[in-house]
């Protein structure tokens, strides 16, 4: 006779269903009226229950305690503030090497044929679509809601070019002056 | 187009429905009757949002609870009473990782159980001589058998506060909270079938014990 496995017992001693075996198998029934014996017992002890008295002062303690702490902040915001941060930081990484490109290529002479030109170097330029910076700027991207974003101050604010300006040092205004001269030059090279 | 308001609302408004128009920025005025009435995990969205008050509900709600958990871990109200505490507000601080996946009160346990396995790690539990607990009324008992009881209690809590730690945890939270075996293990970060060894295992150290 093959006997109750131990979840069997168990399962037997908490009211489970294995009736027909321990009505033939003393051993197996043996085990467990004694689990039975040591549940009964278990639960037989109390907790005493403390004065009504005790239960004001605990929420009063909790609730001092809890005044003392910072407010928790739900998850999603977390998640957002990270995720908008790491949006934020790959943006001013690839504008950044973007315009380091740019500004590192020379300026090629006009010459005659050059809507040719540039109409053949448009053509062996790598499509924006399959470049895989761009790709995860996007995926990320796609998943931050519009309102989010402009609560997290990702979203330019009427002003904040001006602003922007306003906040930098003589070199670096100066140096965004050399970078605007340079772009409008290769626009009227064009 | 401007749109009145109140038309809005009475061509959409259920009878069952209260309204009320609050101001934007102004802190609406919740009574606690009003939060006590509400669900756990809209409790849980207002403390989030800032409102601690909602939290004072979530204590009440599951203080005698989580006090009696850590009663049976220590087995002595001093140790329970700062635990529970400790537990609370533990939950508080950690009150943005409540998924909702578990109800509130398992979650609190989850805090409550490492609280206690924590300290009991620490120190041995002291349980309290009998004539410093609470009164109990005990004219319509017997005095014999009541005290055949107090001894046989004692008897047990010494022998659960002997085993092993998981093992006296799915103890407490089975024979004690009536927990499912798959809430257990859920409390306790380990799998079903752990929790059925540990219980069944448990079961045998208390027969020898007792």
């Amino acid at each position: 006779m093959t006997h109750l496995s131990n979840d069997e017992l168990l399962a037997a001693a908490e009211g489970g269903d294995h009736t027909s075996h321990l009505r033939t198998c003393d051993s197996c029934r043996t085990r467990v009226d004694e689990l039975r014996r040591v549940l009964q017992l278990a639960s037989e002890v109390t907790v005493p229950e403390p004065s009504p008295l005790f239960w004001a002062h605990f929420s009063d303690r909790v609730h001092q305690a809890v005044a003392a702490e910072p407010a928790p902040q739900s998850s999603w915001r977390f998640n957002f503030a990270w995720t908008a941060s790491v949006v934020g930081a790959l943006a001013i990484i690839v504008i950044g090497v973007a315009v380091t490109l740019r500004t590192a290529q020379p300026v090629a002479p006009v010459a005659p044929v050059a809507t040719a030109d540039v109409a053949a170097a448009g053509e062996s330029l790598p499509s924006l679509s399959d470049d895989p910076t761009w790709a995860l700027m996007g995926e990320l991207a796609s998943q931050i809601d519009w309102e989010d974003a402009g609560e997290a101050g990702l979203i330019a604010r009427p002003g904040s070019a001006e602003l922007a300006l306003l906040q930098m040092s003589a070199d670096e205004r100066r140096q965004v002056v050399e970078l605007l001269q340079l772009e409008l030059q290769k626009t009227k090279s064009l | 187009m401007a749109t009145d308001v109140t038309e809005v609302l009475a061509q959409n408004i259920r009878p069952e429905w209260s309204v009320r128009v609050v101001q934007p920025g102004a802190t609406a005025e919740v009574d606690l009757a009003t939060l006590a009435s509400l669900d756990e995990p809209a409790l849980v969205a207002l403390c989030l949002s800032g409102r601690r008050e909602a939290f004072d509900v979530i204590v009440e709600k599951h203080r005698r609870a989580v006090y009696q958990l850590c009663y049976r871990f220590v087995g002595n109200h001093e140790d329970a009473s700062d635990l529970a505490q400790d537990a609370f507000i533990r939950a508080f601080r950690g009150l943005e990782r409540f998924r909702g996946q578990s109800a509130l009160g398992t979650w609190l346990y989850r805090i409550a159980v490492n609280v206690c396995l924590n300290r009991v790690s620490a120190k041995q539990p002291q349980t309290e001589p009998l004539d410093v607990r609470p009164h109990i009324d005990q004219r319509a008992i017997h005095p014999d058998s009541e005290l055949l009881r107090g001894e046989r209690a004692e008897q047990v809590r010494a022998a659960i506060a002997q085993l092993p730690k998981k093992q006296r945890a799915t103890v407490i939270l089975r024979v004690y909270h009536e927990l499912s075996h798959e809430e257990i293990a859920g409390v306790l970060g380990s799998s079903v079938g752990a929790v059925k060894a540990n219980f069944f295992h448990a079961l045998g150290n208390l027969k020898k014990l007792l």
